[in-house]
């Protein structure tokens, strides 16, 4: 028979090792020995500071208290992503959480909207959208009179690691500190047997998860998995990254700037501001991008820049023998969408599903890979449909970008879009009719036609409807305190000056 | 949009027989009469032969709203009796039997999933059967359903018998006002690409801007797209149909009995036994089968006996210009698991959901055949899971079966189940992941292995759940009405 998967090592801190390793103990308690190794002399990446909502599922799968969570990561709410300059000089888009509206007559909202459009209506869609004019408004709480807000997270990567940490100690998790120089695999299987570090130790496990980031020292260095390179479609392969004071007050959304190599992330925090520029080094330079960077912050620095390198697309695959790449290691996709923490939980599910029993079944392994490269594909398009359909920048950049062909799947989806205004998503799919939707009229990318079924709807039942629908997205964004005040009553750092309360307009 | 005139459908014909021509006519005019769009039937003489039954899973209930029809209707002119799902009987060698019944089965423990706790439990010696934890099928085998109530023990389909329903559905078409043509050997004038009109064998011409092909045969999609379908390797080819006395008290599933070269199924109708045979020709002459079939059935078999054709065939592009093939034209098969309505149903709303906006370009041919087919082809799969699962050694015909090629995707599920107990779901399924493990684990598969989180909770609480389980199921069936009650019920309306 074959051996019991009993203890798991896991290589590397940082939010994937410590997300990792904290649903792990929530899952197995003391059914699986659980050992993760960092070193304090290798820093983590803090790139994917903004998040998606479905992090809230992670914290109730660890059952986390949302406003500790907050007050432990220096933490604001979300309600969506502003996009600037992509469609126009100084143009800007809302790309909201949430839901335009409800389907009707059998087809999704979008469909409705469109031809309320085309009857003359108001061609601001964000005022069906609660999240959105709250948004606007500076406004944030979790309910409001007609449901839920759906909202993500800004967060202190480094601080919510280090919350995880606790977490996943307090859970059983052994903490190792060390720095890996030699991994011994299986001169009969080929699989991982065990890690030396440099102190001598050496750490033996049944599997092992890979959180090493971009170099992959296992998953790669090791095993030699291979990577699928995506760069031709996404050329972007560097970002330097800076912190600067507190913006106040936060606003409740993070915001993406087009620029003439690429993109500037904006993520406002309780103590401080994150921001970025993501760019492409064969046409911008490491130190000029820093220049441009520091020379449009809205607050003066408090870090010194760094800059990080990477490669846009894969691990060939991401569970080889008995190691399991998560986060960077497994692969990188720019985050414009804030998808990177996304793809990490994600991760961490799907291995929890497939959680090895006795010995690693190559169709557990077979399963694990295909799931997490059609996950990848399906965000890579979505991220793509933003460079192809860009219009704001004119720089030797954006050109080529716009003349880089683009995935099939991706051309099927703009091209049904255009001719039929439908939309082509799975239900397994993490971006959904409204997230295309925002996105694909944000740049400009008009259908020419709606849903016929739209039409079924007789003229004053529309007007009635549309008239409600709009009236209670007001009530609900009206219904929110200011999003600094929210944080101040229920979820603000301790020992941070207060942040102001003043509602911008 | 194109910038003369409205280039908006606004005439449909809708040509061909059966059930599948009513469904897919009244489907367009409710949906779109609001919006003007003109809905024509040119209904050719019904090959329906007598005795033909149909069986229906819950999704028909659904499509039903949106068609219009009453329940009550099914029960007044359709002979209808309620079904909760199929036995499958000898499937693993005589004696053998499961039932595949629409639901849940168990109740998640720890927020871990049932079948992964009774896989555990079951590999240290569990004699209680998964089928004894789905509320459905404990109901269905002592009789109960309950229709009402939010339906506690899950979905329920119909049986019915398919010439009565054809003429149900023809009212209710005539009744909702769509204009019918009846007419007899149809040819399609394809003018620059598309077709223009129909013509009848008595002179008449029915033009339109778009036409669905109910005709079987696909008569009018062949004028425009002469590849063949793709014919697939199944065991059974042929089927005969033949009628029986009614069963009492009303079973709540039909049958699918195997023998030694395919399979009878016993479909109980409110006032009679549909009873069919399917076999593959290579192994059973018609004459052969009809005596087997006499043996078989244990019933007296009453009026005539019908052979049909059940040859797998599935048409590569069902959607060309502005013809799309609806029905057997598009995808024909093997009876079993409520799949030739389940294939309407597909086609159908899938139709609905891709009316063309442009009569001049319509774009949303391409998704409609790669998301049909796809579809098809999972239902394909769900079937040839039957006939791969055979148990039966040493019958040429099942040893055969076992050995026919399945689709990349089948073979996977049936691997990955085999491991793990867990169920690859594909887009396009039409079984939700209860019915693949009801039927996986039905026809003999115990996971080798589980999942390890299971673990974290200790034997004696596993075993006090599921006793729970069972004293619920026991409680909430005893308080469920009988078939009978449920079907004086629903003739109540």
């Amino acid at each position: 028979m074959k051996k019991r998967v009993a203890k798991t090592v896991i290589l590397g801190g940082g939010t994937a090792g410590w997300m990792t390793a904290a649903a792990l103990s929530r899952a197995f308690g003391a059914t699986q020995e659980i050992v993760l190794i960092e070193s304090d002399r290798i820093g983590t990446v803090g790139v994917g500071e903004a998040t998606v909502p479905s992090l809230r599922d992670f914290n109730r799968y660890l059952k986390i208290d949302e406003d500790d969570f907050i007050r432990r990561t220096g933490a604001t709410f979300k309600l969506g992503i502003e996009f600037v300059n992509w469609n126009g000089a100084e143009a800007r888009y809302f790309h909201p959480f949430g839901y335009l509206g409800p389907d009707m007559s059998g087809v999704e909202f979008h469909h409705i909207w469109l031809r309320f459009l085309a009857a003359g209506g108001d061609p601001d869609y964000g005022l069906f959208n609660p999240e959105t004019l709250a948004a606007r408004q500076g406004r944030f709480a979790r309910n409001g009179p007609h449901g839920v807000v759906n909202h993500a997270f800004h967060l202190d990567a480094g601080r919510y690691a280090a919350f995880l940490r606790d977490y996943a100690e307090a859970g059983g998790v052994r903490r190792i500190e060390g720095e890996l120089v030699e991994t011994t695999l299986s001169p009969e299987t080929g699989d991982i047997t065990h890690l030396r570090l440099r102190s001598g130790e050496v750490v033996s496990g049944d599997l092992f998860v890979d959180c090493s980031g971009f170099r992959g020292l296992l998953i790669e260095e090791a095993l030699g998995s291979g990577y699928v390179d995506w760069s031709h479609w996404l050329p972007c392969d560097r970002a330097v990254a800076v912190g600067s004071g507190v913006t106040k007050p936060p606003l409740p959304y993070t915001q993406s700037t087009a620029r003439e190599a690429g993109w500037q992330w904006r993520i406002p925090l309780q103590h401080r501001t994150g921001n970025g520029y993501v760019y492409c080094s064969r046409f911008l330079g490491d130190d000029e991008a820093t220049e441009r960077l520091l020379g449009r912050l809205d607050t003066a620095p408090v870090s010194d820049p760094s800059v990080l390198r990477f490669r846009a697309g894969h691990r060939r695959t991401m569970w080889k023998r008995n190691c399991v790449a998560i986060g960077l290691a497994s692969g990188f996709l720019e985050p414009l969408e804030s998808t990177s923490i996304h793809l990490i939980q994600t991760a961490i599910f799907r291995l929890l599903a497939l959680f090895p029993g006795r010995g690693i079944s190559p169709h557990l392994v077979d399963r694990f890979n295909r799931e997490t490269i059609e996950e990848y594909e399906t965000v890579r398009d979505f991220v793509i449909a933003h460079y192809a359909l860009a219009s704001g920048v004119e720089t030797p950049f954006w050109e080529a970008v716009r003349a880089a062909p683009i995935p099939d799947t991706l051309a099927a989806r703009l091209e049904t879009f255009r001719d039929t205004g439908i939309i082509l998503y799975e239900n397994k799919d993490l971006f959904r009719a409204t997230n295309w939707f925002c996105v694909m009229m944000g740049q400009g990318w008009r259908p020419s036609a709606h849903h016929p079924l739209a039409d079924t709807l007789p003229d004053t039942v529309l007007a009635e409807r549309m008239t409600l629908l709009r009236r209670r997205a007001e009530e609900m964004a009206a219904s929110m305190p200011a999003h600094a005040d929210f944080i101040a009553r229920h979820c603000a750092m301790p020992d941070q000056a207060p942040l102001s309360s003043a509602t911008t307009s | 949009m194109a910038q003369v005139g409205d280039p908006a459908v606004r005439t449909v014909a809708v040509v061909g027989e059966g059930p599948t021509l009513w469904m897919a006519a009244i489907a367009l005019h409710r949906a779109f009469a609001p919006t003007g769009l003109q809905v024509t039937v040119v209904a050719l003489p019904s090959t329906t032969s007598r005795y033909e039954v149909l069986a229906a899973s819950p999704d028909l209930v659904a499509f039903h709203r949106l068609l219009g029809v009453a329940e009550q209707d099914l029960f007044r002119h359709a002979d209808a009796t309620f079904s909760m799902g199929q036995q499958y009987a000898d499937w693993s060698g005589r004696g053998s039997a499961f039932l595949h019944a629409y639901g849940e089965t168990g109740e998640p423990l720890h927020k871990l999933p049932f079948l992964q706790m009774w896989t555990k439990a079951r590999l240290n010696g569990l004699r209680v059967g998964y089928e004894d934890f789905s509320l459905a099928a404990v109901a269905a085998r002592n009789g109960r359903i309950d229709i009402g109530g939010g339906g506690k023990a899950g979905a329920y389909g119909y049986h019915f018998d398919k010439g009565r329903y054809e003429a149900l559905l023809q009212a209710h078409a005539k009744a909702l006002g769509i204009s019918i043509v009846a007419g007899e050997a149809p040819r399609a004038e394809v003018l620059q690409g598309l077709i223009a009109a129909v013509h009848l064998n008595d002179g008449r011409k029915v033009p339109a801007d778009l036409f669905v092909d109910a005709t079987g045969g696909a008569a009018l999609l062949s004028a425009l797209d002469t590849t063949a379908p793709d014919a697939v390797e199944g065991p059974c080819d042929r089927m005969l149909i033949a009628s029986a006395p009614p069963l009492s008290p009303l079973p709540l599933y039909g049958r699918i009995a195997a023998h030694e070269a395919g399979w009878v199924g016993l479909v109980p109708l409110a006032g009679r036994t549909a009873v069919t045979m399917s076999y593959g020709s290579r192994y059973l002459d018609d004459q052969q089968a009809l005596e087997r079939l006499q043996a078989a059935a244990g019933l007296r078999l009453q009026g005539d006996v019908a052979v049909l054709s059940t040859e797998q065939r599935l048409r590569r592009r069902l959607w060309v210009a502005n013809c799309v093939a609806v029905g057997p034209a598009a995808f024909a098969g093997e009876t079993m698991d409520s799949v030739h309505l389940l294939r309407d149903q597909i086609g159908i709303a899938h139709l609905v959901a891709l009316l063309p906006v442009d009569r001049a370009d319509m774009a949303e041919a391409d998704i409609y055949n790669d998301e049909v087919t796809g579809h098809y082809r999972r239902l394909r799969d769900f079937q040839a899971a039957h006939h791969r699962l055979n148990r039966r050694t040493g019958e040429p015909f099942w040893d055969e079966a076992r050995a026919l090629p399945v689709s990349d995707e089948l073979a996977y599920k049936i691997a990955l189940f085999e491991e793990r107990g867990i169920v690859a779901q594909y887009a396009g399924e039409s079984f939700n992941a209860d019915s693949w493990q009801s039927v996986l684990i039905g026809h003999g598969i115990l996971p080798r292995s589980y999942d390890p989180q299971v673990d974290t909770v200790s034997e004696g609480e596993v075993a006090l759940g599921m006793q729970k389980i069972l004293g619920r199921l026991k409680t909430q069936v005893g308080a469920m009405p009988t078939h009978d009650a449920a079907r004086a019920r629903a003739l109540r309306g």
